[in-house]
């Protein structure tokens, strides 16, 4: 195997979805159990003979299809991608949670994977007896947690509470200690699904400074992330997923690219007066496109919109109106909306878009956060964390004396 | 076919290719896991409560009351010419651990849905460690039919080296019945509402509250077939008796509780690898 420490070849996992064909009666659930292995294997013996894929059925979707990477040891690959892309699926197959549909995937090392924080906790047991339970959980040696247990609860800041039952602490505190566990397990290889977003901002901070130091000891770990932020300072590879489908694996900053070139995230409403909506990071700039089809002519097209951060508090918005934009030398009832947002310049993160529609009296089209976006680097590479300073990055004019 | 070799540590993750062997290498590899699931479970379910272990005493006694009253001083059950309230404890030792397993694996996946989505761990260690579990408790219940004896002024027989092999096959067919439970639970949750009749079902088709003497001799070969039967029988037999008639019920204990048990495991196993996606 050499450096390789993850070679995926082909890797494709396939569910049913909608309702699922259910057995009708137990008799044919037995049967099925019993012959649907013989009825695979013949159908894979077939399609070993000859060489083709297995008959696609209905109601089946691809989750992940024809995945091939590897990953050298020592790297770390940023998985990204949308929402339902077929990341988690990955870390499922590789964490051996769920079996692959095609394919293989061989692992040389020792793994450990965090696809979620306090797996296995038990409410009833104390924060120590947790500590255990959850690193035997993780694959972790009776020996090994007795070795790291004083650094596991430093790392919590839980000492006061060691031997009371963790369904007591509050919620701060649990996944502080669940995290803490995670943290100090210790294997060649890492899987490690979203489980940044943990606790307070400090405590945020000490985790992403945590993964940092994981991925610098020299370990091989795969994270899969929405936060293009931390993929893009902690990972030195970049796996770009789409549809199950993976399209790159090379640097972070191409794979970023490719993510935030497909998320020029657009809606779609066919018969509304907003037929189709987009908004777009264009290097610093944000660009906001709508079309617009009215039942009369209008004077003002006034198209008025308001990005919020990923919570949904607003940061900023306006309309033709407020913003005195030169408006058409003639009245139409459809066309095309161009707005360059030059300013604020948002921090990276995740932000939601809400869009009106009126004449400019009244509003004949509203959508709350009916498109959301990333921002990766909008305003400079050299940025505070959004999460302490707030989203858009203040313009100065310094001067000492 | 998931496989891990010694030392160097290389896992393969493959498709599922129909029956796959048992992966015995991978649960020793977890044996740590198991052994903080035994005191997990042991932990949960006593720590909380206020007469702790005494509950593994306390059930067995409370059952055996109820039925002694109503069984035996109401309706006047026969019992074999042993007092009814250790006649019908000798049979509800091994019963409650059958009964336990059944449940306790039957329900094993599905309660543990959590975990089982979100780490790997060889599945079976989740039933393994519920019949651990089960039998300490039946161990210490144990302690309070030697009381009884003391008190009914029963001598131990010779037959008492039939006890050992006889809780073995109680693990064995509860874990069998168990595993299927857990395997066909996961497929169609109808299994896990239909299981607590099943249970009570099945209590009545064993001889726990009246001597298996009182089925007619021409049922008595496919009443046997119910791995219980032989068991119980055996109890009271190595008990009481010392020698009878019960060898051919106990043999087909042991065959029934095998099959159960073969089976059980390797439908449970072949589930096992998509319980994830499933569950």
């Amino acid at each position: 195997m050499g450096d390789v420490a993850i070679r995926v070849e082909n890797l494709g996992k396939r569910y049913k979805i909608g309702e699922r064909s259910r057995p009708k009666t137990f008799g044919e659930m037995l049967t099925g159990l019993i012959y649907a292995p013989l009825k695979r294997g013949k159908v894979g013996l077939r399609t070993l003979l000859a060489q083709e894929t297995p008959p696609p059925c209905e109601g089946m979707v691809w989750a992940l299809k024809d995945l091939t990477f590897e990953v050298a040891k020592g790297d770390v690959l940023g998985v990204i991608g949308r929402n339902g892309a077929g990341k988690s699926t990955l870390l499922k197959i590789l964490s051996r949670i769920t079996r692959p549909t095609t394919g293989c995937a061989t692992i040389s090392g020792r793994v450990g994977s965090l696809l979620e924080v306090g797996t296995g906790f038990h409410g009833d047991l104390t924060g120590r007896e947790n500590i255990y339970l959850n690193g035997a959980f993780l694959g972790m040696k009776k020996t090994e947690i007795d070795r790291k247990f004083d650094e596991i609860v430093a790392f919590a800041e839980t000492e006061r509470f060691l031997d009371t039952p963790v369904k007591h602490y509050s919620s701060g505190m649990y996944m502080r200690l669940a995290f803490a566990v995670a943290a100090h397990l210790e294997t060649e290889i890492l899987f490690v699904d979203e489980v940044l977003a943990v606790g307070d901002v400090a405590f945020q901070k000490k985790c992403l400074g945590r993964i940092g130091e994981v991925a610098k000891g020299g370990r091989t770990v795969v994270f899969v992330s929405h936060n293009m932020a931390a993929i893009e300072r902690l990972c030195t590879r970049g796996l770009y997923i789409d549809k199950g489908v993976g399209l790159s694996t090379s640097s972070v900053r191409e794979a970023i690219g490719l993510y935030l070139g497909d998320s020029c995230n657009e809606i779609n409403l066919d018969k509304e007066i907003i037929s189709k909506a987009s908004i777009k990071q264009n290097g610093e700039q944000i660009e906001i496109e709508a079309e617009y089809k009215f039942k009369r002519n209008l004077e003002i097209p006034c198209l008025g919109f308001v990005i919020s951060d990923y919570l949904g508090n607003p940061i900023c918005g306006t309309n033709p109106l407020i913003d005195a934009a030169p408006l058409p030398g003639t009245p139409t009832n459809a066309g095309l909306v161009h707005i360059i947002l030059e300013s604020p310049k948002l921090l990276n993160g995740t932000y939601r878009l809400s869009l009106w529609f009126g004449d400019g009296r009244v509003d004949y089209f509203h959508r709350q956060d009916c498109i959301t976006f990333d921002v990766v680097n909008m305003a400079g590479l050299k940025q505070l964390p959004a999460s302490s300073v707030g989203p858009v990055a203040p313009k100065c004019r310094w001067r000492f004396s | 076919m998931t496989s891990q070799a010694p030392g160097n540590h290389t896992t393969l993750i493959e498709p599922l290719q129909g029956w796959e062997p048992l992966k015995l290498r991978d649960i020793w590899e977890y044996r740590e896991l198991l052994y903080f699931l035994i005191w997990r479970d042991i932990k949960v379910s006593y720590a909380r409560t206020n007469l702790g272990v005494g509950w593994a005493v306390l059930k067995p006694v409370l059952t055996m009351a109820v039925f002694a009253f109503i069984f035996g001083w109401l309706t006047r059950l026969p019992s074999d010419g042993v007092p009814y309230p250790i006649f019908v404890y000798s049979a509800l030792l091994p019963w409650q651990l059958f009964a336990r397993l059944v449940a306790g694996s039957g329900s094993s996946m599905v309660a543990n849905e959590s975990l089982v989505t979100k780490v790997y761990f060889p599945r079976l260690i989740a039933p393994l460690s519920i019949t651990v579990v089960g039998t300490l408790d039946f161990v210490i219940a144990v302690g309070v039919l030697l009381g009884m004896m003391w008190y009914y002024q029963i001598a131990l027989t010779a037959g008492v080296w039939m006890l050992p092999l006889l809780v073995v096959v109680t693990i064995a067919a509860g874990l069998g019945v168990g595993l299927w439970i857990a395997a066909l639970n996961v497929l169609c949750r109808d299994i896990g509402h239909a299981q607590p009749f099943l249970i009570q079902i099945w209590l009545f088709a064993t001889p726990v509250i009246y001597p298996a003497s009182l089925i007619p001799e021409a049922w008595r070969m496919l009443y046997a077939l119910n791995p219980m039967v032989g068991v119980v029988e055996g109890f009271r037999e190595a008990l009481f008796k010392a020698e009878g008639q019960s060898g051919f019920m106990v043999g087909l204990s042991v065959i029934v509780a095998s099959v159960l048990l073969v089976s059980g495991v390797y439908v449970f196993n072949r589930t096992e690898q998509t319980i994830a996606d499933t569950v």
